[in-house]
């Protein structure tokens, strides 16, 4: 039966829908995404990896490229649920390239063994016929790889935290914007290995998200200043270190961090203050930018002004960006779960944890 | 298909299995003729049904089953639902009952099916869009309910202002509210008896509530959270025709001790229910600037029939992606579309067309050289080149040929095609739908119930105006059944006819189709223009005089008029906290007060009114704002109607024969020379060539009074028949006593003396003095002046042979010659007005 495989993206659905129990996590978190209910990269990731590895395991496939094309289509509709969202996209090439490289090991296997020459299998001699051709264990050799993959995302934390002590040093001023996760525990670890350092937060308005990252710091006994946003170039000449939260790390070296992360960039380039991005490198996505507004959201003007009073102003516009696009040469280095990284060298890396043929899902 | 994913896992009670009724029709019929063709339910907002916007909200809240009650055209809406995939996530039923009149018949069919069990469920009007956190209302509706079983209903009121767009007309409606508690202890919309606001404060206090706050920037958005006593109620009280009905009589019946509680939008929150096509534009266009974030509309996120993929650019432009056919949105290099326009698939634009605030749909195709501004193109529409497209709407398959021009506020539904060159005037509803379809479906009479918005205000003097409605059509191509198309409307090449406006054989006010339609803008603007006004006047006490109809009522309106926007002020005023108490003594005080102090004298009165006239027709204000305002000055002053004429009429005398009055004026204030002149009253439009730029100083030349310094005899009398004519509803309304005409009289005969008295100085103002009779006639062919009044005004000289200036002006010849006419015309009766103009001459 050739059903096996969804003809066309619109048929998904009613293909999917033959296991329920896989269509219901597959609608629910297409929903949630679409709700903007999933907050926070890292949960993101994790549920598009848990949908995908149910999507794996229950699903019919038999070869590698039936299977690539079903993670394909059930990423793209995810990443059309949210396509600001970048980090699904990301997990989703991921697992691409995983079973690519699984297909390709296992392939040699089978090959070996019927004692054929491996010399056939270079790099580039993964043409489209050899993807079809159906290798036993495949299924579970690419579960074993995505299982290290959330081995991976689980440690993320832990392992960006190992290199605060490298990077934080006695008696420093360091600068942040806005809330983040990554930044706030990166600082906390610091804090816990009794290195003495103080910190300014930059409130990041309109959520003012900085006042919590704030507390949160202090509670953890480091000393903390909020500072408001329009302070920041006047306190960057004390400043020793701007730490930037990320939201997404693009192709070219750039960064998508909150709104305000640009400001703070140009201030300390300025007084030539170094800029460091702390972030997973589930985040660096294989996407260019090509204009301003990519990869930004605009949200509601209401955090803005009261609706009531836009009518006061009709010819007025009110908007509410989340993001800010962060220029690579404006970021001196990434530090990542994986070390520390210049910025002209995560081009690198790209093509460490991604296949060139996967960069568009369609 | 089965296996959706509500996780059923556990058993619910069938109580706590949130149910929701949403009403498919609004009873309003304001979208008509494209509601007749498509229930109102399923017509786009930004390209996707309305409906699903409700879907959305309901089901984004937990709401687990829905009722979509139907009265017309249950087939359409079923089989979109069908289509659809809501019906996967959620629970889903189509109920019909034909002879549903209103919200009230509705609910009480609810009652008599006895489906909805779960308490409290949420009760919502099909076209309301919201982000409000309904969950949490539901929440808060539960705990109160347990603190108390008698809190049987909670309303949901958005936030939107007072002077909001998403407002709509006439619904005026002023809340009271517990300042703690939340509880409603004061409901009072427009509808019915127009009474101010009577707040008995030591009522409220009896009953517990030390602090009420009273709120008119609060708009009923139709989502109630109801306990199951509600439908109770509904059957119980077989006057509930709507919810207003219901809140109005719940909130005031005190001893049955039922408690309706409110939820006041957040900030963060946004809701509008779209009741006209007003709102509709006001809507979409807060949609666009994204206040429904994250329901925006890159989301894409509906559960239409085909997957949307737009996409968000610079400048509010949201366009759709190319899909798998290879369809996408194509925009020439040389048009240009400006901030808040949405692209469907498929659409293309021709060069040099200039598209702003405006939505078009799937596959429409716009020429070279178009304008559209403030327009929704829904699908498949053609705009050939050099059409122009302003606020309006264009259903399905419309068709605009060249050069044709479709006048603001215009709704043209389904198939309609406009011919080459045509110029639709404003506000024209086209259909080309038989008449015979629409009997058919049994729809035509139903939705027009007594108490909704466009009966209310209904008067016979407004009907005359739908007679001669757009396109002048004749009765009997209305009636003839299958005759689609009046060529005199459409062109030779179009199809289509007028749509008039009618419900239960009555004919409503095209002026109330006109109020809701989308080019209606011009009432805000001089809403506000008249607050700047008052202000300047430091007459604040008036507070803002909202019913651009308000002239139109009968006198004695006059003064509820004030009263209530003498509440409204109050209770915009108190947009803080206060204690009512507090709040109610400032404002009477501060208005008798005030107006006592104000009791300036005859002259300064006189100057005022002078003002606002000559301000007023520079500006080309509507007369009934005008008048509203010129009575509003009156009620503040405590004069008569007749010290009102005797202010008016130098005014309008000046207006006619001294051209450099106006001028004048323009210099003194010359905020008056903005362009404000695009608000538009069609008399001005009369001499221009249409569709010409509304250059305001082209209008103002146009303007026949700035033809020539001195004028001649015969064109000052034109002149005097032209500004009464265009004044003549103003002058009408205020002949409400007897000595107003006398004082017309009077006053016309002061300013011929006057006029004399200056000599050669007065210019071309001193003609009256000369053509005095001939104003005269003009007055009593306008039927301003009753023959029997210019008799006794006569008869009060006949004893009189002083010599000084009154009776002299009396004894000219031309005075004479009136009198002698009036008196023959008093005489015989039958003699028509037309005689006596040859008889003059």
């Amino acid at each position: 039966m050739k059903s096996s495989v969804a003809p066309s993206g619109k048929d998904l659905d009613a293909w999917l829908s033959t296991w329920p129990h896989v269509h219901g996590q597959y609608r629910s978190l297409i929903t949630s995404l679409q709700r903007r209910k999933v907050a926070g990269s890292l949960p993101c990731a994790k549920m598009t990896i848990e949908l995908l590895k149910a999507v794996m395991g229950t699903c019919r496939w038999t070869t590698a490229a039936e299977l690539m094309s079903v993670v394909k289509r059930v990423g793209k509709a995810l990443v059309d649920a949210q396509p600001l969202q970048l980090v699904v996209g990301n997990v989703v090439r991921r697992i691409l390239f995983i079973i690519r490289e699984e297909h390709k090991t296992k392939l040699r296997e089978v090959r070996a063994r019927e004692g054929g020459s491996t010399a056939s299998l270079s790099d580039d001699g993964e043409a489209g016929n050899e993807l079809e051709a159906s290798v036993p264990g495949l299924r579970t050799g690419v579960m074993e790889a995505i299982g290290e993959l959330q081995l991976e995302l689980d440690n993320v934390y832990n392992e960006i935290c190992e290199l605060a002590l490298e990077h934080i040093h006695a008696n420093e001023v360091i600068l942040t914007v806005g809330r983040s996760k990554t930044v706030e525990t990166f600082l906390r670890e610091a804090a816990e290995r009794r290195r003495a350092f103080e910190v300014i937060v930059a409130e990041s308005a309109p959520d003012i998200a900085g006042r919590e990252m704030a507390k949160s710091l202090a509670a953890a006994g480091i000393e903390t200043t909020v500072i408001s946003d329009s302070a920041v170039y006047a306190i960057m000449a004390r400043v020793n270190q701007v730490l930037l939260p990320c939201r997404a790390l693009i192709a070219n070296g750039g960064l998508i961090a909150p709104c305000g992360g640009h400001m703070a960039a140009l201030a300390a380039k300025e007084l030539s203050v170094p800029v460091v991005c702390v972030t997973g490198l589930f985040k660096l996505s294989p996407v260019y930018r090509h204009d301003q507004d990519a990869f930004n959201d605009l949200r509601s003007p209401s955090a803005l002004i009261e609706y009531a009073d836009t009518q006061l102003l009709p010819e007025a516009d009110f908007l509410n960006p989340a993001y800010d696009y962060v220029p690579p040469e404006l970021v001196d280095l990434y530090i990542t779960n994986t070390g520390g990284h210049q910025t002209f060298y995560l081009y690198r890396l790209l093509g460490e944890y991604y296949h060139h043929d996967d960069s568009s899902l369609d | 298909m089965k296996g959706g994913s509500i996780t059923s896992g556990e058993v619910q009670k069938e109580e706590d299995r949130l149910q929701a009724i949403v009403l498919a029709d609004s009873f309003t019929g304001s979208f008509r003729p494209c509601s007749l063709d498509k229930p109102k339910v399923l017509l786009p907002l930004l390209n996707m049904p309305m409906l699903d916007y409700v879907m959305e909200f309901l089901v984004a809240a937990g709401v687990q089953e829905v009722f979509i009650f139907c009265v017309n055209k249950k087939e359409d809406v079923q089989d979109y639902i069908s289509r659809s995939k809501w019906s996967t996530v959620v629970g889903l039923r189509c109920i019909s009952s034909a002879k549903c009149m209103g919200t009230g018949d509705a609910l009480r069919e609810m009652d008599t099916l006895g489906l909805v069990r779960s308490n409290p469920f949420v009760l919502i009007s099909g076209d309301v869009v919201a982000t409000v956190d309904l969950a949490g209302v539901v929440a808060a509706h539960k705990r109160r309910r347990a603190e108390n079983s008698l809190s049987i209903c909670t309303v949901v009121l958005s936030k939107v202002g007072y002077d909001a767009a998403v407002h709509a007309r006439r619904e005026d409606l002023v809340v009271g509210l517990d300042a703690e508690t939340a509880q409603l202890v004061l409901y009072q919309d427009d509808e019915g008896e127009e009474s101010g606001v009577d707040v008995e404060l030591d009522l409220f206090k009896e009953e517990g509530h030390p602090e009420i706050v009273l709120r008119s920037d609060l708009m009923d958005c139709h989502i109630y959270v109801c306990s199951p006593e509600v439908l109770v109620a509904f059957s119980d009280n077989w006057d509930y025709q709507d919810m207003g009905r219901f809140l109005r009589h719940e909130v005031e019946s005190r001893e049955m001790g039922n408690k309706v509680y409110s939820h006041v939008t957040l900030p963060h929150e946004y809701a509008a229910r779209i009741h006209d096509p007003h709102v509709y534009h006001a809507v979409s266009q807060d949609l666009l600037h994204r206040w429904l974030y994250p329901s925006v509309p890159e989301t894409n996120h509906f559960h239409a029939g085909e997957p949307t993929s737009y996409r968000y650019h610079k400048r509010w432009l949201y366009r759709e992606e190319e899909d798998a056919g290879g369809a996408s949105v194509h925009v020439s290099r040389f048009a240009t579309v400006s901030e808040s326009v949405m692209l469907g698939r498929g659409t293309s634009i021709g060069a040099g067309s200039v598209l702003s605030q405006s939505v078009l749909g799937r596959r429409v195709k716009v020429g070279s050289s178009v304008h559209i501004s403030d327009s929704h193109l829904w699908q498949d529409v053609v705009v050939e080149d050099g059409a122009v497209v302003e606020s309006s709407i264009l259903s399905d398959g419309v068709v605009v040929r060249a050069g044709a021009r479709v006048g603001r506020g215009s709704l043209l539904s389904y198939g309609v095609v406009v011919g080459k060159g045509v110029e639709l005037p404003p506000f024209s509803r086209l259909t080309a739908t038989p008449v015979s379809s629409w009997e058919e479906e049994g729809g035509v009479e139903r939705d027009g119930v007594v108490g909704t918005a466009l009966s209310v205000l209904a008067s016979p003097a407004k009907r005359i105006e739908s007679r001669g409605g757009p396109g002048g059509l004749s009765t009997e191509r209305e009636t003839g059944a299958d005759n689609v198309t009046d060529p005199g409307c459409v062109g030779v090449d179009g199809i289509g006819r007028p749509w008039m406006p009618c419900f239960d054989g009555e004919r409503v006010s095209m002026l109330d189709v006109r109020a809701q339609s989308i080019g209606a803008i011009d009432a805000d603007e001089e809403r506000r223009q008249r607050w700047e006004v008052l202000d300047e006047e430091e007459e604040e006490e008036e507070g803002i005089c909202i019913d651009e109809d308000g002239g139109k009522r009968g006198p004695e309106s006059g003064l509820t008029d004030f009263s209530s926007a003498l509440a409204r002020g109050l209770a915009g005023v108190d947009t803080e906290r206060g204690t009512a108490g507090a709040v109610y003594g400032v404002g009477l005080g501060g208005f008798t007060g005030e107006a006592a102090a104000n009791a300036t004298s005859d002259d300064d009165f006189a100057e005022v009114v002078r003002d606002m006239i000559i301000s007023g027709f520079a500006s080309r204000h509507a007369i009934s704002n005008l008048l509203l305002e010129i009575k509003s000055f009156k009620f503040a002053q405590n004069r008569s109607y007749a010290a009102v004429m005797r202010a008016v009429v130098p005014a309008l005398l000046d207006l006619a024969l001294d051209p450099d009055a106006v001028c004048r004026h323009a210099e003194k204030d010359s905020s008056l020379s903005r362009p404000t002149l695009k608000v538009g009253e069609q008399i001005y439009a009369r001499g221009r060539v249409s569709g010409v730029d509304t250059d305001p100083s082209g209008v103002r030349d146009s303007k026949p009074v700035a033809a020539q310094p001195r004028l001649s005899e015969q064109a000052a009398i034109s002149n005097i028949a032209t500004q009464l004519q265009h004044w003549k509803p103003l002058l009408v309304a205020l002949n409400q006593e007897e000595e107003v005409e006398e004082a017309l009289l009077e006053a016309t005969e002061a300013y011929a003396l006057e006029s004399k008295g200056m000599g050669d100085q007065a210019g071309a103002s001193r003609l009256l003095y000369d053509i005095f009779g001939l104003g005269l006639l003009t007055y009593v062919n306008e039927g301003l002046l009753s023959p029997a009044i210019a008799v006794a005004w006569a008869d009060a000289y006949n004893d009189d042979d002083s010599s000084d200036e009154r009776s002299k002006l009396f004894r000219e010849a031309r005075t004479q010659k009136f009198v002698k006419w009036v008196r023959e015309y008093e005489a015989d009766d039958s003699t028509s007005s037309d005689g006596g103009t040859s008889d003059s001459e």
